[in-house]
């Protein structure tokens, strides 16, 4: 097979952050990389290792701050590195464009989805008729398989789920027929099922309109699914490249090896002995949000659909399911955040539908919660320290004691004790997670309700984070109730699972029988969609 | 064992310095405004003579040796006239703009928490708003009779319901945040929720809405002396040194140059000044500064 020369090929690109003087700090440095037409080329790599910054030099859209330092960035021959304004603003769109990773931001919220497509088309071929142009925005609409073309050409985005929005984003980046797409997580804020139609539909669109993909990814499970060629990204270099199955195979760089290590596999937990006293048992819940429009149209929506299950003393239930499925509803009712419409749940042996008061308070300090976003989780405001004794203090334990079990506690999660008197904002992400198991284990719950707990995170620092969560069980012998939208994660730290679907529990069982013998349909679908596909349990 | 035996934490005065060494044009603010309170109360001792002391002979004086600021069609010295005129018109500032913000950060705070007091609250809001600033202040000085307090009350009123949205609003986006989330499931009572976790993200707006206010204030209370239910025309305040020298300004521009200047330099500062707060109370920016 002869080598046309590829559409993307970036020789020696630095990045550097813009300080005067020829030292400046490097963010991507001296980056080779290649994208062929009909190719998807990976750039995977953790969060900081300068993937997201190369492929905004390619856009010229670095974040302010950051400069090109040197290298070329041929773009279909042209150099992107020293195009003029003028010229990239007809290269944008024409010869390259990009699909990001948020479908909901990406997207203008108040304009129709036509019009948005329609807007490239008039600005970039302005001798277009009115009729050519909408026959055209709904050739894309096909193109991307949205169901109803006529029907979304007059959606607004909020009348749209995540993935046709994401459809919509990606039938924009095709209108103008780039020779390059750039797709920065593109499907990294979707469910696994919709991600694999989207990956599919990716390849697919790429074949027929004759383009080359630039895909930046953190999910080695990605990469096995859709790659040509991956590039390994750590620290602003490119550690080791090649065809992705050779690289995937046989990883020769430490880096990669330990990053496709990380990749949880899928491991199987033996289930606890079943003990007589479930710490939790709910029976019936129901809950349905009735939203009211402006013009009074009523739209109820069933989050909670006759939800039965019940925790063990010490057990670890895994809730599974897709956005939407009522997973993070069910942790608000188990915090008493949320009143169920219907349904009886008894958690310590009594029923908590009538707490009030002290009683609702004493309740909460043994049910504590960890949240999806480390980023928001903390009060920005507020030391880690003030952060740390604040629920103890506040249910009676003594400023020493407090301040004891918070010193323990970091101790505990491999932070240095300094970290009390630091601000959120001078910690990764993985180490506020840490920070927030530790918030909620400094109030010695119960019950703690981890809700997308390491979603957020990188695979290695997720490998980290999870077993965490498992020795400090271990040590403490809390109960959890761990939502996970990812069925590896799932799979590691659960002892049981239920897989929830439009709020109703379609299926639940210990762990392994789920994944090996699924009895309902959609959990078939959902263990299906994993990128990667179900490895091998060790 | 003390949280601050174990950590220690540079002085307070340290902490001030290193504030103003990271933030060199808020403290350029700060003693603006320093230098404007400084005159405002000494004017007594800084300009010699009378505020209101009229000698027709000495009518459009240009400034001089005689008349540092230049003198009005009475012949008043406008120096001291401008010095003196900081008193109310710093007064009504302030305090106007801190009852105003005061008032309608509880109002926002409350009707942001609560339901009930949401409907009630805010529709009440609504109706304050519904009415002219000027037409209600100067119903609330003629009933009351012009008084630095009426004044400020007056001013303040109109006021409050922007504050009470800003807030309500912020608080609303804020009760949402997981940190808040988690700190009512740590079972913290509400108020300390609040206080700790939701207030001090209000703050960023809440001081820029303030150096507004601020301003708008000084301009209202020359509004209202100006329509005549203010300070009687004679009591100088900056506004109302403006307002009467308005009709001489092409033959003696500094009537209004003077205290038009002092007005916009500390409504300049004021600004500043509450920008620089809003840095300062939020770590993160304050770190990028640092940096």
């Amino acid at each position: 097979m002869t080598h046309p020369a590829p559409i993307l090929d970036i020789s020696g690109l630095s990045v550097a952050l813009d300080l005067p003087g020829p030292d400046a700090p490097r963010v991507v440095h001296e980056v080779d990389l290649a994208v062929h037409r009909r190719k998807i080329t990976c750039l995977i790599g953790e969060s900081g290792s300068g993937k997201s910054v190369t492929s905004s030099a390619v856009m010229r859209l670095l974040p302010a701050g950051l400069r090109i330092d040197g290298g070329r960035i041929l773009l279909d021959g042209r150099d992107m590195a020293q195009a003029s304004a003028a010229e990239l603003a007809t290269l944008r769109g024409r010869v390259v464009s990009m699909v990001f990773q948020e479908p909901l931001t990406a997207l203008n919220p108040v304009m129709r989805v036509g019009d948005q497509i329609g807007e490239l088309l008039r600005i970039h071929r302005p001798a277009m008729t009115a009729k050519a142009r909408e026959a055209r925005i709904l050739d894309l609409l096909g193109d991307v398989q949205l169901p109803d073309p006529p029907q979304a050409i007059r959606a607004f985005p909020h009348q749209l789920s995540g993935g046709q929005r994401q459809r919509v984003v990606i039938a924009m980046a095709l209108a103008l027929e780039p020779a390059l797409i750039i797709a920065d997580e593109p499907t990294t804020a979707l469910d696994v099922t919709t991600q694999a139609q989207i990956l599919r539909l990716l390849r697919e669109l790429m074949s027929r309109h004759d383009s080359g993909v630039l895909l930046i990814t953190h999910d080695f499970g990605v990469v096995a699914e859709v790659a040509d060629f991956v590039h390994v990204m750590q620290n602003g270099r490119v550690v080791e490249y090649g065809a992705a199955q050779t690289v995937l195979d046989h990883p020769r760089h430490p880096y990669t090896k330990s990053l496709i290590a990380a990749v949880p596999g899928f491991r199987f937990r033996s289930p606890l002995p079943a003990s007589g006293q479930a710490l939790v048992r709910a029976e019936g819940l129901e809950l349905t949000y009735i939203s009211r429009s402006f013009t009074g149209r009523k739209r109820a929506v069933k989050a909670l659909d006759r939800v039965g299950f019940h925790i063990d003393p010490g057990e670890t239930l895994g809730v599974v399911g897709e956005s939407g499925s009522g997973k993070s509803t069910l942790a608000k009712v188990l915090m008493l955040f949320e009143q169920p419409d219907q349904g009886r749940l008894t958690v310590f042996g009594r029923d908590v539908a009538s707490l009030r008061g002290k009683a609702l308070r004493h309740y909460r300090a043994n049910v504590q919660m960890v949240f999806q976003d480390p980023f928001k989780s903390l009060n920005p405001r507020r030391r880690i320290g003030q952060s740390l004794i604040e629920g103890p203090l506040e249910n009676g334990v003594s400023r020493a004691e407090a301040m004891d079990r918070a010193l323990h506690l970091l101790d505990r999660v491999g932070l240095p004790r300094e970290a009390m008197d630091r601000f959120p904002h001078e910690f990764s992400g993985g180490q506020r997670q840490r920070i927030c198991i530790a918030r909620a284990l400094a109030m010695q719950p119960r019950i703690v309700v981890a809700d997308e707990a390491v979603s957020a995170l990188d695979v290695s620092v997720q490998a980290q984070v999870l077993e965490l969560f498992e020795s400090l069980k271990r040590e403490l012998g809390f109960a959890m109730l761990f939502i996970t939208h990812d069925l590896r994660v799932a799979s590691n730290i659960c002892d049981r699972l239920i897989v929830m679907h439009r709020g109703k529990v379609v299926e639940s069982g210990p762990t392994r029988a789920v994944f090996t013998a699924p009895c309902h349909a959609y959990t078939a679908e959902l263990i299906q969609a994993i990128p990667g596909g179900l490895t091998a349990p060790a | 064992m003390t949280h601050t035996a174990l950590f220690p934490r540079p002085s307070r005065t340290r902490r001030l310095l290193s504030a103003a060494a990271s933030q060199p044009v808020a403290a350029g603010a700060v003693v603006v405004l320093a230098l404007v309170l400084a005159a405002a109360v000494l004017a007594g001792l800084i300009a010699q003579s009378d505020p209101l002391g009229i000698s027709p002979r000495n009518r459009y004086q240009a400034p001089g040796a005689e008349f540092l600021f230049g003198s009005d069609q009475f012949g008043r010295d406008i120096f001291a006239r401008v010095l003196h005129g900081g008193r109310i018109s710093l007064a009504v500032g302030a305090l106007s703009a801190s009852l105003a913000a005061v008032a309608g950060t509880l109002a926002g705070l409350l009707a942001g928490s609560f339901r009930a007091v949401d409907t009630v609250l805010m529709r009440v809001m609504d109706g304050l708003m519904a009415i002219p600033n000027i037409l209600l202040a100067v119903a609330i000085v003629s009933l009351v009779g012009p008084s630095l307090m009426s004044i400020v009350i007056a001013i303040c009123i109109p006021e409050i319901p922007r504050v009470a949205r800003l807030i309500r609003a912020m608080a609303l986006s804020l009760r949402e945040e997981p940190y808040v989330q988690a700190a009512i499931g740590m079972s913290l009572p509400r108020w300390k929720v609040l206080a700790r976790h939701i207030l001090p993200g209000c703050l960023a707006p809440l001081a820029v809405q303030f150096s507004y206010m601020f301003a708008a204030a000084i301009l209202a209370e020359a509004v209202l002396g100006f329509l005549g239910v203010g300070f009687p025309s004679e009591i100088p305040s900056w506004g109302n040194v403006i307002a009467e020298g308005k009709s001489a300004f092409q033959r003696a521009p500094w009537c209004i140059l003077f205290p038009g200047l002092f007005l916009s330099v500390t409504v300049l500062a004021v600004n500043v000044l509450g920008d620089g707060l809003r840095d300062m109370l939020d770590p993160r920016i304050a770190a990028r500064r640092t940096r």
